[in-house]
């Protein structure tokens, strides 16, 4: 995947909203072959498990049940206007919900840290529209007992914590934010 | 803001009325959400990444 990402809302794809509450939305980008994928951008309807103002934004191609493949690879003609056009189908829909959050996954540890070197490189252009927010997860470990070292901890007792996105932040690989948030800049 | 990108999701806004509603089914993903609901949730998934802690 392209690391050269320059995010630009004046230069995306056609996007078709497929609902009228923006949940949903689509735009055909190039691939590499010069034929086009249909793309799906969708945010959730139900909140997020632990953080009650924050909707997931999911993207990818579809499959045969129409549901996004979000783990495809897509080798993508121009990365910057694939992302560019994602997002401003969740700028859109912010606009109308200054209260909400859009959570972005990562999928995996390699992609979350490739978005957030987009998220860095295009820090100056993307704080004008929005708050920029990481999340990491804590799980508790039980109190000390015969068992502590079966399994001390409790995976039903998750903490999310939440850290505001500065320029220029540098977080190693492994130590990336599980998930990425976006508020409307008010 | 410019006015540019006003006149962008103005546009998006207006296509999105004339779609209407047409009951789209949430996808996996988005139903599924952020990675919280896929680190451990078994005890099996437990026990093996407390193995692997020991082991490195």
């Amino acid at each position: 995947m392209a690391i050269a990402v320059k995010l630009d809302f004046e230069n995306t794809y056609d996007i078709e909203p497929l609902t009228e509450d923006l949940r949903v939305s689509a735009f055909k980008s190039e691939v590499e072959d010069g034929s086009l994928v249909d793309l799906q951008v969708e945010i959730s309807s139900q909140p997020h498990a632990l953080l009650p103002s924050v909707f997931n934004l999911a993207f990818g191609p579809t499959n045969a049940k129409g549901e996004i493949d979000d783990r495809a690879e897509i080798a993508h003609r121009d990365y910057s206007k694939v992302f560019s056009s994602i997002l401003l189908a969740g700028l859109t829909y912010l606009t109308d919900r200054p209260d909400q959050y859009l959570g972005i996954d990562g999928s995996n540890n390699a992609r979350a840290y490739l978005y957030y070197r987009f998220l860095q490189k295009n820090f100056g252009y993307l704080d004008q529209f929005f708050e920029m927010y990481g999340l990491k997860y804590y799980v508790r470990i039980s109190r000390f007992g015969k068992n502590q070292y079966d399994n001390p901890f409790d995976f039903n007792d998750v903490v999310p914590k939440i850290d505001r996105i500065r320029k220029g932040m540098v977080i190693i690989s492994n130590l990336m934010y599980n998930y990425f948030i976006f508020k409307l800049k008010s | 803001m410019t006015k540019s990108i006003e006149k962008k999701i103005a546009e998006l806004k207006a296509k999105a009325r004339r779609v209407g509603k047409t009951g789209v089914k949430p996808s996996t993903a988005v139903r599924n959400g952020s990675s919280l609901h896929k680190i451990i949730k078994t005890q099996e998934q437990a026990n093996a990444f407390m193995k692997s802690l020991r082991s490195a």
